[in-house]
């Protein structure tokens, strides 16, 4: 797991790195998880408390390496909150979870096609934000931790919204106690973070795309 | 006021340069936001595939995600809710533009986007003079709020 955490942190970050090294991760994750499910089966509120509390370190360790860097430390608590909500489910699909997840994807075919699917997306986002923390406790560059957080984030919504027919419904907004205007507040800070974030270049190119036009 | 803004409304106020949003498209939006901001899913098509392309050529990933924050963070009214209300609507609008003396025709992202709007009771709010005109010809003036664009993009 830490070669596949190290290429993340050092090779050029593209789908087919993501996928293959999902797919190296897959088979000692399943053991992990199905492992931890079984033994925490019976007090469901004990496994919550240990994945909180790795979910808290993960967000302080990178929170602390992107200190100053607000839209990303936003970003990563977007992630935070879904990974709270995600794991809120698992005493929903605990019955037989453990034994299917041994059964799942032990063709190699099947596994990387699984990784490159938007179902893997999830997957994926939990193995990229893993080589963001180990990339933050090493003290690395703090480019490639914001870019990690990006990626992870992306591969989040995918595999989100593409579990809808499979799995309860996350919210699509992790900050549930807000209201319309709170929310409508935010969405103005990100049109204003969109606007910031990109070179004019991009941001011609995504208008000329918006419109139909080429560049 | 209850608004739903069109893609080109949308594209103006994320505009990097300032000389491409409209002035008065600004207090729209800060009204707007009490409410909540709303989109219809075909606007939300039309900036998704924007931001999709830049990410294909390897660029824009921060675009991406704030994109996508900013739509996770509006509210998306959905083309098949309510036994297709909104298609109802749009075949309705098209039909009638097409039965016009002086046929009147509409784009179909543009009127997908027009008649989640009708649909949901909510105000167009667009910048595209054609769209605004086309509606009002076929008995929906109430329903749009035409903003002229900026003068560099008129």
């Amino acid at each position: 797991m830490s070669d596949a955490s190290r290429r993340l942190r050092t090779e050029p970050l593209n789908d087919d790195l993501i996928a293959s090294v999902a797919a190296a991760v897959w088979v000692p994750h399943r053991y992990i998880v199905a492992e931890m499910m079984k033994a925490f089966a019976a007090d469901m509120e004990a496994y919550r408390t240990i994945i909180d509390d790795l979910i808290a370190q993960m967000t302080r360790t990178i929170s602390a390496a992107l200190a100053g860097d607000t839209d990303r430390v936003d970003t990563l608590q977007w992630i935070a909150e879904w990974s709270r909500s995600y794991q809120r489910m698992v005493p929903f699909m605990i019955r037989g979870a453990a034994e299917a997840l041994q059964e799942s994807l032990v063709e190699a075919d099947t596994l990387a096609m699984f990784c490159r699917s938007p179902e893997g997306g999830v997957f994926r986002a939990h193995v990229l934000i893993g080589a963001a923390e180990d990339e933050a406790t090493a003290g690395g560059d703090r480019q490639r931790i914001g870019d990690l957080v990006d990626l992870a984030f992306l591969e989040l919504c995918r595999g989100i919204d593409a579990s809808r027919e499979i799995m309860p419904w996350l919210p699509p907004f992790p900050f549930s106690g807000e209201s319309r205007a709170e929310r409508g507040a935010r969405a103005l800070r990100y049109a204003e973070a969109f606007r910031v974030n990109g070179s004019p270049e991009e941001h011609a190119a995504f208008q000329a795309a918006i419109a139909g036009r080429s560049t | 006021m209850t608004w739903l803004f069109d893609t080109c409304a949308v594209s103006s106020y994320l505009a990097r340069n300032p000389k491409k949003r409209s002035p008065e498209l600004l207090p729209i939006w800060s009204s707007a936001q009490l409410d909540g901001i709303f989109l219809a899913s075909a606007t939300v098509y039309e900036l998704r595939r924007g931001a999709r392309e830049l990410r294909l050529r390897d660029e824009g990933l921060r675009l991406e995600v704030d994109l996508e924050k900013l739509l996770r963070s509006v509210y998306v009214l959905p083309l098949d809710d309510f036994g297709g209300k909104v298609w109802r609507t749009a075949a309705e609008i098209w039909a009638r533009g097409r039965t016009l003396k002086q046929h009147v025709s509409f784009g179909e992202v543009d009127l997908l986007i027009a008649a989640t709007a009708i649909a949901n009771a909510r105000t167009l709010v667009t910048m595209d003079r054609g769209l605004s005109k086309a509606l009002a010809q076929v008995g929906h003036a109430d329903a749009v709020h035409f903003i002229a664009p900026p003068v560099s993009e008129s």
